[in-house]
């Protein structure tokens, strides 16, 4: 056995390997590819969405939860500059989608997510305040990238 | 050195996301890389779907390619992990065997030597037949091969020197002529 025993072994698997190649492989191989990557998108945009919407939940939910003690917080201690309410029911001129999710009983705040130019918004309007004689609530907002 | 710098400027102009550069890029690998992936599975038809499949992985994963020069030996890397992964994958029915082996290729002139091969590179060890495939490849070094194998130069001289001993025993017949 030697170098030439090799040689004729390859030879003879070169003989017998495809010789053809599968047409159009350069094309179904870009389309492929390219389904991959929008299902990708797709998939981090909906993470991305759903994680806003977890925040904007846990957002309420807390707003909620914490509403008479943020009362009488705000009965004890000076409430430095709110926001005017005209500003908090501004709406960025571009959003693309906007949603109030629901609120019930005690809440002070009603929370509403809008996404506008990459970046989607939460934000916590005061509800009309049964006492007029009481601290008016801050508004607040956040915005977080889902680019 | 010519061919090395087109095959670089098409790797670049690739990963900028020109699809023509891609285009060409496959169709200058797409035949060596069919016979590299029928050497590792010694079947046709799947050795297709791998080539495939691992284009389409070089594709999303290009822009990790930090040597554009290297392209060729990355995408046969690439190649070669795509046909370890499918080795564990269920094989096909023998209903489909049977409709392969009546395909017009394997009526053509040279079916018997093309089917005894196939028949000896599937009795092969995955390890063995690895080695057999990257030798009949001939672009790597041994230790080339074995860093794509993960194994040490040593040990894939043995796994070679075993595949070529199996296959010269196996193919003795069609050695003679």
């Amino acid at each position: 056995m030697d170098a030439s025993d090799d040689r004729n072994l390859d030879a003879l698997l070169r003989a017998a390997a495809p010789e053809g190649v599968p047409e159009g492989l350069a094309g179904r191989v870009l389309a492929t590819a390219r389904a991959r990557q929008r299902r990708g998108r797709l998939v981090r945009w909906t993470v991305a969405t759903a994680a806003v919407l977890a925040a904007g939940v846990a957002v309420r939910l807390w707003l909620d939860s914490h509403a008479g003690s943020l009362r009488g917080l705000a009965a004890r201690t000076e409430v430095v500059a709110p926001l005017p309410r005209h500003e908090a029911e501004e709406r960025p001129a571009s959003a693309s989608f906007a949603v109030v999710l629901p609120s019930s009983g005690a809440a002070t705040h009603s929370v509403m997510m809008a996404r506008f130019d990459g970046r989607v918004a939460i934000c916590a309007r005061p509800k009309a305040v049964e006492d007029e004689f009481g601290p008016t609530p801050r508004a607040m907002v956040a915005s977080i990238s889902v680019d | 050195m010519e061919a090395e710098t087109d095959l670089a400027s098409l790797v670049v102009a690739a990963r900028a996301g020109s699809e023509e550069a891609w285009r060409r890029l496959v169709e200058a690998h797409q035949a060596p890389l069919l016979r590299l992936a029928w050497a590792l599975t010694g079947d046709r038809e799947l050795a297709a779907d791998i080539v495939q499949d691992a284009l389409v992985e070089a594709f999303l994963r290009i822009r990790q390619l930090r040597a554009p020069g290297a392209f060729s030996g990355w995408v046969r890397t690439i190649l070669v992990r795509t046909a370890q992964r499918r080795r564990s994958r269920p094989k096909p029915s023998p209903e489909r065997e049977r409709e392969d082996a009546r395909t017009p290729e394997t009526t053509a002139v040279g079916a018997e030597l093309r089917q005894a091969v196939d028949r000896a590179l599937a009795a092969l060890s995955p390890a063995c037949r690895e080695a057999l495939a990257l030798a009949m490849e001939g672009s790597l070094s041994s230790e080339q091969a074995a860093a794509v194998l993960g194994c040490s130069p040593g040990a894939y001289r043995v796994r070679l020197h075993e595949a070529r001993r199996r296959m010269r025993e196996r193919l003795a017949e069609f050695l003679k002529e």
